[in-house]
């Protein structure tokens, strides 16, 4: 179907494209060694001073330590939470499984600021604004989905005659379940767990609306734009670049290569 | 496994009570709010007819929300065209360069092009250099802006969608029809582009939705005079503390969503939407 003249321009086009989509991050880096007050480009003077200062100022470290603080507790809340309704909705295919699942993946669909309103007015009525309990819960909300899809997906893919094997060589349902589901899923799980934690970690709309003056990393570069353009920011940004990235790809290739590994377990039937 | 009655209801609970409180509780109470203003049980909705700051807001947001998605498809269809021509040995690193910007937060990418197109920015700095301008013109807080700044986050979703359909079609199809006398371009416009229809419908809808909500690029790239509908809402709360007009607005944003979610499920009926899309 494909001429020589069309392979070239695809090419071409897919090439423009990628640099459209990588071009605004690549000035992030040099941005943030400039040794300058003012954002320039490009940098007169090389320096790490804003690097220092996310990690000293107490304002930007402390953000830094919170928001990694609920993203680790919203990965452990959404990884059980989802798993377990994950089993609920392939395994055990529980009436209404197809509603339960569709109440999972709601908050994908449904905008943030519209979430973020109603609990914003909910938290107030309960004086839970600023509460870092309810902080977390509202961000699991959102992180949850991400579990559910990812292992729903891989559960799919598990034969369960393996597992029906287990128990019928005498292996408890827990045993089962932890000998034999789980290692199976393994990557599946961290991979939800990943995709949860970027959730927490780089929300802002429901945080900008529930957390009152606990700031996270986000709403700490928020309220600097909002002032002047320090550029801590990026700094700030560099760093959360550099760890989506790197978790993130570890969580895509781990899901891959277990949806793979699941898919080319010989059939039955 | 675990076959008895209570085991299932009882792994789903964790999800219902945590979505329950947060999430279903939030909307009753938006809903309740919306409807028990100050002025009466339709002052909520007497503001969104007679302001003419809403109307103005909710047509700008629809337009935006339509031309990114038509930015999106056009600028994406050819690149994913491109990966799906590929051996599948080599998609998986083509794929891997569009993640990587689609995995960076949201926030990070609509403040770099912020420093991209600043006044003192990277692009006035490039263009009085080159000489191409005399002094700095204005980039931030224009409609450029926020496109560009939009169809950047959302472009790997509609690459994604396409090449998630690109890849599953027959591609004997348009085999067949080049050895049965087709020219490229016939091929392409009868069998190859119809096949990825369900695609570009997927993508389509699912971008149109997400621009709907959007928030932060407007906020940032838009400035006050390209609101879209979440930042009137954000603006009602924190600035008027106006909850009412802020419930009634969060109203309208929610029955356009369902809308156009309803339209899609009307249109591509059995496909995993969410399949390809992270």
């Amino acid at each position: 179907m494909t001429s020589r003249v069309t392979r070239i321009g695809l090419a071409i086009w897919f090439g423009l494209v990628i640099v459209f989509l990588l071009f605004p991050l690549l000035f992030l880096g040099p941005l943030s060694l400039n040794a300058s007050e003012i954002l320039s480009f490009p940098p007169q003077q090389w320096s790490l001073r804003w690097y220092r200062a996310l990690f000293t100022d107490p304002s930007w470290s402390g953000a830094l330590w919170l928001s990694f603080k609920v993203a680790i507790l919203v990965t452990v809340i959404s990884v059980a939470v989802g798993t377990a309704a994950a089993l609920a909705i392939v395994r055990h295919r529980v009436r209404g499984s197809a509603w339960l699942y569709g109440l999972s993946i709601a908050p994908l669909i449904v905008p943030g600021i519209v979430i973020a309103l109603g609990m914003f007015m909910v938290f107030a009525r309960l004086k839970w604004l600023e509460s870092l309990p309810a902080l977390v819960l509202a961000h699991s909300v959102v992180a949850v989905p991400y579990v559910v899809v990812v292992v729903s997906a891989a559960l799919r893919n598990l034969d369960e005659t393996v597992e029906r094997a287990a128990r019928v060589l005498g292996a408890g349902p827990w045993q089962t379940f932890h000998l034999v589901t789980v290692p199976a899923l393994r990557s599946s799980i961290l991979a939800g767990g990943m995709f949860a934690f970027f959730a927490s970690f780089d929300d802002l709309i429901i945080t900008l609306f529930v957390s009152g003056a606990l700031e996270t990393l986000p709403l700490r570069i928020w309220n600097d734009l909002n002032l002047r353009l320090d550029p801590t920011v990026a700094a700030a940004a560099c760093v959360m670049v550099a760890m989506s990235m790197a978790g993130l790809g570890i969580a895509e290739f781990a899901r891959k290569a277990n949806l793979r590994r699941l898919q080319t377990e010989p059939d039955h039937g | 496994m675990l076959r008895k009655q209570w085991i299932a209801p009882l792994l789903a609970a964790p999800l219902i009570l945590l979505f329950a409180i947060f999430f279903v509780v939030p909307f009753i109470e938006i809903m309740r709010v919306s409807f028990s203003g100050a002025g009466g049980v339709m002052a909520g909705l007497a503001w969104l007819w007679t302001s003419p700051v809403v109307g103005i807001v909710f047509l700008n947001t629809l337009q935006l929300a339509l031309s990114v998605t038509v930015i999106c498809l056009v600028v994406g269809y050819p690149a994913a065209c491109f990966i799906a021509l590929q051996p599948e040995s080599r998609r998986g690193i083509l794929l891997a360069l569009i993640l990587l910007p689609f995995w960076t937060s949201v926030l990070v990418r609509t403040y770099t092009w912020s420093v991209v197109l600043g006044r003192e920015g990277i692009l006035n700095a490039s263009l009085i250099w080159l000489g191409l301008a005399d002094g700095p013109q204005r980039f931030m807080f224009t409609p450029l802006a926020v496109h560009l700044g939009m169809v950047q986050i959302l472009l790997p979703v509609a690459i994604l969608t396409l090449v998630g359909v690109m890849t599953e079609l027959d591609a004997g199809l348009v085999r067949a029809a080049r050895v049965l006398g087709a020219s490229p371009a016939r091929a392409f416009w009868h069998v190859f582009l119809p096949m990825t229809k369900p695609g570009l419908v997927a993508a389509a809808m699912l971008i149109f939705i997400l621009s709907l909500g959007f928030y932060i690029t407007p906020a940032l790239l838009g400035g006050p005079r390209h609101r879209t509908i979440a930042n009137l809402i954000d603006l009602q709360v924190h600035q008027m503390n106006d909850w009412t007009n802020a419930a009634a607005m969060a109203l309208v944003l929610l029955a356009t969503t369902i809308a156009a979610v309803a339209v899609l499920r009307w249109l591509v009926p059995d496909r995993s939407l969410y399949g390809s899309a992270r």
